[in-house]
């Protein structure tokens, strides 16, 4: 049922450790052979700067700063280039110290109405708790996978909160899962990040799959 | 600095500035551009400003232009498309004929027995044309796309561009490859 | 059904087909619990190595009695599984196609092996790479199949000698290779492009199986040449390991117009042979009927692991078919279907006849077809 409501799938790559934004431009990415010439020269740019870069091709979302790297797409026949753009990015820049990554699924979902939006919040988090506030709702819920289960360093946390792209009449909720991986080593070699994200990947999304379908039991509990 | 990987807010609420969780860069940014630290090297009537590093610290532009409201245009919310209900393949090119191509596709969701389709090279892109030669790979995703509040469904070639060989990679790989030769103790 | 192991004196030659999509392999038993193992395919569905799972029901003592594990082809398509094979027969000796020059081999595949970082769809040649580690690993010495090269021999007891010869691929082969190599680490090691195999098939490795005063010969892919300093020609003309006419045939190239030749039938297969193939059931499909019924003639034992069927359309939700169509696309899907012919002979009794046994999707061609001319 829940896959039937979904509206949206947000996708985002991000890591965190040591970056040079002003290098990673798009004709750096054209150069390298990671993106066409002509979505090169297409490329949108907002900003670039040695403290942040910011551009966007067609089907992604580029911003880097010098702590972190970020791609991100809302169309999923991209999440997979995403995946090798990221890739093809740091087999080339193979002394980028990284000491985290995160892989983020954020899915808006339709709701019927009011009554099915106060339903999930009240699933979610029992509103008779909060009786002595005049009408409680829930307006966000964040819940942390401390450690997780596949023996990986890192959490899982998972956030469900009012959409705020589905709105109005067209209401709706969203479920933001950000699968995070982080390094005991205080900076792991690029190649075992990016052997990382190339196994971890297709779990990635399992998981997320996984936990969408378990919530889906428990959200529209009457 | 954050050490989260979650992406804070959803794209509507990146911007205006005010409420971007990572204003505080954006905050000394201006202020960098104040103090003379930056320069614009573009037109600043533009949409887009783009900043470099000043040679001096002589600020030529005065602060109203980069007022908040102001500012924000810079980073104005792009009109998104979203996606419903997409099937994604992973293919390869097996045959090309004259005016279409056959690949082995494989579905993302599903990688137990394979499918052969046929294309029409007309929906690859101009700029991905020289990519189509046989054992190329590519993403074929079909689904719904809503774009300025219109939904159909569509079809979407996107091949794999996974970079050139660096000198270092290929000194990298043909080490790699000496050592195995080496370590195998082969007839003669 | 309950598969029962194979008597002590018995041979036995099992050919495991995949419905002509996801490969083919040979289970064979040489007596005395000795057992070889030649190419693999998978179960696209549990990824597990077929001859593995045969050998499993039968509780074969993998890492003892597997004495041998041929790849008689460099390409994943054929050897899909075997580097779990043979890291699981520890016991096994490893034999491969001969390459003059292997260090260029492994820069070929070492190239290849860069993709699997990015994503291992791209990757042709894993399997063997993976093979050549475990090599690396155990510090075995791997055998190169040439013309007339006995890989395995065995004296089973005072009852007779077992020998498995290659008698492929021809030494303007091996050299034809290493000129493939070259072109291959060209056009497709150096670009991010998987692999898409060189035909015609003449390196393949043909083997013989000397077992007493029977013997078998295992086909696989090897086709017929213009050039007959290569492929089937070659053998006929140059082998000298072949002294006795067989009364197995393991028809090479799934019965393809191209894997025939008169000869072969004529001169190294004796009368009424037992004969498998396995189809190939892709955009082209074989075996044709025409072949069929060529095949028919020469033999009333023909046995194929699964009939050639028409493609259709994968099996999916009503929606997802709606868009398929509705975008204007036709896709077919590959068919799994998994055949068994098993067969065994008497290596104590010379007059033995071979028994055959159909699993599975296997079944027996002559009893659905009419021979040309009758």
């Amino acid at each position: 049922m829940l896959l039937e409501k979904r509206q949206i799938y947000n996708f985002s790559l991000v890591a965190l450790g040591d970056f040079n934004p002003k290098i990673i431009q798009p004709f750096w990415l054209a150069n390298k052979g990671l993106i066409g010439e002509k979505e090169a020269e297409d490329a949108n740019i907002e900003l670039i700067h040695s403290e942040l870069v910011k551009y966007s091709l067609t089907w992604v979302d580029i911003q880097i700063q010098q702590n972190r790297f970020e791609l991100k797409s809302s169309q999923e026949p991209y999440f997979e280039s995403i995946r090798d753009l990221f890739i093809g990015i740091f087999s080339k820049l193979q002394e980028t110290p990284m000491k985290s990554f995160g892989i983020n699924h954020i899915m808006h979902f339709s709701a019927r109405d009011e009554q099915e939006m106060f339903n999930i919040g009240n699933n979610l988090a029992p509103l008779n708790n909060w009786d002595m506030l005049n009408n409680p709702r829930v307006l966000n819920l964040e819940i942390v996978e401390n450690k997780r289960s596949d023996g990986f360093d890192g959490k899982i946390r998972v956030k469900i909160q009012p959409s705020d792209l589905l709105i109005g009449s067209n209401m709706g909720f969203s479920i933001s899962i950000n699968d995070h991986y982080s390094f005991q080593e205080k900076n792991q070699t690029t190649d075992n990040v990016l052997k990382l994200i190339s196994s971890q990947w297709k779990s990635s999304f399992n998981s997320a799959q996984e936990i969408i379908n378990k919530l889906e039991e428990k959200l529209f509990r009457l | 600095m954050s050490e989260e990987t979650v992406i804070k807010d959803h794209w509507a609420l990146d911007f205006p500035m005010t409420e971007h969780s990572d204003k505080n860069e954006y905050v000394s940014f201006i202020e960098d551009v104040v103090s003379g630290d930056l320069k614009l090297i573009n037109d600043k009537n533009s949409d887009i400003l783009i900043f470099d590093q000043s040679d001096s610290r002589k600020n030529d532009f005065e602060f109203e232009l980069f007022a908040i409201p102001e500012y924000s245009k810079t980073f104005a919310i792009q009109k998104r498309k979203y996606t419903a209900k997409t099937q994604k393949w992973i293919g390869y090119v097996i045959d090309i004929k004259e005016n279409s191509f056959i690949a082995h596709l494989e579905e993302l969701n599903d990688s137990t027995t394979y499918e052969i389709g046929e294309f029409d090279k007309f929906e690859i892109l101009p700029d991905d044309l020289p990519l189509l030669s046989i054992g190329s790979t590519f993403y074929w995703s079909i689904g719904y796309l809503t774009n300025n509040s219109q939904r159909k469904k569509e079809s979407t070639i996107k091949f794999r561009r996974l970079g050139n060989l660096s000198v270092e990679d290929f000194d990298r790989i043909k080490d790699k490859a000496d050592n195995l030769f080496e370590s195998i103790n082969w007839e003669k | 059904m309950e598969l029962d192991f194979p008597k002590k004196y018995q041979a036995e030659i099992t050919l495991i087909g995949t419905g002509g999509g996801y490969g083919e392999c040979v289970v064979a038993h040489l007596g005395n619990n000795n057992w070889i193992i030649v190419d693999s395919c998978i179960n696209p569905e549990t990824k597990a190595p077929l001859a593995l799972e045969y050998l499993s029901k039968l509780n074969v003592d993998l890492k003892k009695d597997v004495k041998l594990v041929l790849c008689t082809h460099w390409h994943d398509d054929h050897i899909k599984g075997i580097s779990i094979i043979l890291k699981e027969c520890t016991n096994a000796s490893f034999a491969m196609l001969r390459i003059n020059d292997i260090k260029k081999f492994c820069l070929f595949l070492s190239f290849d092996n860069n993709k699997e970082l990015i994503v291992s769809q791209n990757v042709s040649t894993s399997e063997f790479y993976k093979v050549l580690e475990i090599i690396k690993e155990r510090n075995i010495q791997p055998q190169f199949a040439s013309c007339d090269r006995i890989l395995y021999s065995n004296r089973l007891d005072e009852i007779c000698d077992i020998e498995v010869i290659s008698l492929s691929p021809s030494d303007f082969s091996i050299m034809n290779f290493d000129r493939e190599i070259t072109n291959l680490l060209k056009e497709f090691s150096l670009s991010n492009k998987k692999i898409v195999p060189e035909l015609p098939n003449s390196k393949s490795v043909v083997l013989l199986l000397k077992l007493g005063t029977h013997c078998a010969l295992l086909g696989a892919d090897l086709e017929v040449h213009i050039d007959d300093r290569i492929g089937w020609l070659s053998i006929l003309n140059n082998s000298q390991s072949i002294r006795k006419k067989s009364s197995y045939f393991k028809i090479s190239h799934h019965g393809s117009e191209n894997g025939y030749h008169r000869r072969i039938w004529d001169e190294i297969i004796g009368n009424s042979p037992v004969a498998t193939l396995t189809p190939w059931n892709i955009s082209t499909k074989l075996p044709t009927i025409k072949m069929l019924q060529k095949y028919c003639v020469h033999t009333d034992k023909l046995y194929m692991t699964s009939p050639v069927v028409n493609s259709k359309p994968k099996k999916r939700s009503w929606d997802e078919m709606k868009m398929i169509e509705k975008l204007g696309y036709k896709l077919t899907e590959v068919k799994y279907n998994k055949g068994i012919i098993r067969s065994r002979i008497n290596l104590s009794d010379n007059n033995a006849i071979w028994e055959t046994l159909l699993l599975d999707s296997a079944f027996h061609v002559n009893a659905e077809f009419q021979p040309l001319g009758q």
